[in-house]
């Protein structure tokens, strides 16, 4: 009959390599963690760079090329719980894009103060636009009397 | 059975396989790492190429906020740096696509240097990104392009770049063409002699290349030079830097031939002034040069006296205001081989000292204002093409976080 201690010996080893299992899921779990933070924050970066860069362009693209022109683009927000907030300054010739959640702000220089915006997801006061994005949204860029619109002349 | 036997079970086996998972993990860690680097590394390549390409065409297609902001260019009361021209049709203004308003690039120029944070600030939006800007005629060897242009708003000026590169501006144009010839590099001659400065205790005043002629005392001597001009046809200014060991009023008359036509005969007095002789610049006047091949010869003719002629320096300049300063010619400023033929603005960096630098090239050129006001109305300038290279780099202090 084997005796009580060896019972417990075995349940110790057992304990022990439990532990040290589960400190090394511990230490792998959390570098994964960091790891997808990290990953996280530059996919929402490079979101959030596009978005401001996608407006910059196709707004300057119809400054440029002057009155009566539009033309069609999309703001891509591919993920759940990605919700920006979209500014025009009128005494300040950039876009201004943050990421509400995370504080993350992107800004890319415009060539007009002039833009506009009178869809249901904007709001505008005498010193700025904003539009609130929570979804892709496809929409129009038109100038009209040398005022840049999005969406539709207001 | 010992029980020795049952704790084998935390011998080499399972460190070694602890080991091997730590090994596996880690390698998978670098990976991930390293591609999370790498994208990271091309994020912020795109926002400084977006940013080149956006500024740049921001630059050379439109005017700027406010559209005149040339009439009071302090960066604090411009909104947006556009170098674009435009023109008036029924009321309405047009922007000349690609064409540029030769005072707002003057402008820009000068504020750029004079206030670098502030412009930067202003076509980045921010300070994250340095850049500097080549300004250049599409053929590098010249500065014919930017020749002859107009400006409404700077009369008299020297706009300075980074790299000691002049625009000179005389009344309103754009006069930079200075073509510098050592006397002492002539074609031909007769009876002239080669003198090395350190040799001598005088002419006072330094000399240019360290060397110039003597040998101008007879009748019949004489030094000529072939040259030709980069540009089309415009009216230059000669000067000749000289000394004569005599008091101002010996004079000794000199010839001076364009293509076999005499275009000056007037005494060259000494400048002997106070026991020493010192170097002096005198305008030989203003001549109308074709592009094509020339011979320029300096003789000495018939009357006056003296001690005989020396010669430094030749100066042929578009620049018909400028008077050169007696004071030891300055090779690096003005008309010497060895000047500039692009213009440099903005924080410069050499290339491979920053980890990320991206560059966007743009072709514009002067509006048709250029040279059809001011004092050479007739003087048909070539307008080609200039360039500007716009570069963006991120500072190698403020590397990627």
């Amino acid at each position: 009959m084997k005796s009580n201690k060896n019972k417990a010996q075995v349940s110790l080893e057992f304990i022990v390599i439990l532990a040290i299992v589960i400190l090394v899921f511990a230490v792998m779990g959390f570098v994964i963690y960091l790891k997808y933070v990290e990953l996280s924050d530059l996919r929402l970066h490079m979101t959030g760079r596009r978005i401001a860069n996608t407006l910059a362009d196709n707004i300057n693209q119809i400054s440029i090329v002057g009155e009566g022109y539009s033309q069609f683009f999309t703001l891509y927000t591919r993920y759940p719980g990605d919700e920006f907030n979209i500014t025009f300054y009128r005494k300040e010739p950039t876009v201004f894009v943050e990421n509400i959640e995370k504080e993350m702000t992107w800004y890319a220089p415009l060539l007009t103060t002039g833009v506009y915006c009178c869809l249901d997801i904007c709001e505008m006061d005498e010193n700025r636009t904003m539009i609130h994005l929570n979804s892709t949204l496809t929409t129009e860029v038109i100038n009209y009397n040398n005022t840049v619109y999005i969406g539709e002349i207001c | 059975m010992s029980l020795n036997k049952k704790a084998q079970a935390f011998t080499w086996d399972i460190v070694f396989a602890i080991i091997m998972f730590f090994i596996v993990l880690g390698i998978l860690i670098y990976l991930w790492s390293d591609m999370v680097e790498k994208t990271k590394s091309l994020e912020i390549e795109y926002e400084i190429s977006w940013l080149s390409t956006a500024v740049s065409e921001q630059l050379v297609r439109t005017l700027g906020i406010p559209y005149n902001w040339t009439k009071d260019p302090e960066p604090d009361n411009i909104l947006v740096i556009g170098l674009a021209d435009s023109e008036t049709i029924e009321n309405s203004t047009k922007v000349l696509d690609r064409i540029l308003d030769p005072d707002k690039l003057m402008h820009f120029i000068n504020i750029t240097q004079n206030n670098y944070p502030a412009v930067r600030n202003k076509l980045f939006g921010s300070g994250k990104y340095d850049f500097y800007a080549e300004i250049f005629c599409l053929n590098q060897s010249n500065i014919c392009c930017f020749e002859g242009a107009y400006l409404d708003t700077i009369e008299e000026s020297i706009i300075t770049c980074g790299n000691g590169f002049n625009f000179s501006i005389s009344e309103n144009h754009i006069r930079g063409i200075y073509l510098w010839r050592e006397a002492e590099g002539y074609d031909d001659e007769s009876g002239i002699s080669v003198e090395v400065s350190p040799l001598a205790s005088e002419p006072l005043g330094g000399t240019s290349n360290n060397s110039w002629i003597e040998g101008l005392q007879s009748v019949g001597n004489f030094v000529s030079y072939n040259f030709s001009i980069p540009c089309g046809t415009g009216t230059y200014s000669l000067w000749t830097r000289y000394a004569k060991n005599n008091p101002p009023a010996v004079g000794k008359i000199i010839n001076i031939s364009l293509d076999n036509t005499t275009i000056f005969s007037e005494p060259y007095g000494g400048t002997k002034t106070g026991g020493s002789v010192f170097w002096k610049w005198k305008p030989v006047g203003n001549f109308t040069i074709s592009k094509e091949e020339h011979t320029l010869k300096i003789g000495v003719g018939k009357g006056g006296g003296g001690s005989a002629v020396f010669l430094d320096t030749l100066l042929l300049t578009t620049n018909l205001r400028y008077i050169p300063s007696d004071t030891v010619p300055s090779c690096g400023y003005f008309g010497c081989e060895s000047q500039p033929t692009k213009c440099i603005i903005g924080n410069y960096v050499i290339q491979g000292n920053t980890t990320y630098m991206v560059h966007d090239i743009k072709t514009a050129t002067f509006s048709e204002e250029s040279d059809t006001k001011g004092i050479e109305e007739d003087i048909p300038f070539l307008k080609p093409t200039m360039r500007i290279k716009f570069v963006v780099y991120k500072s190698p202090t403020e590397l990627i976080t």
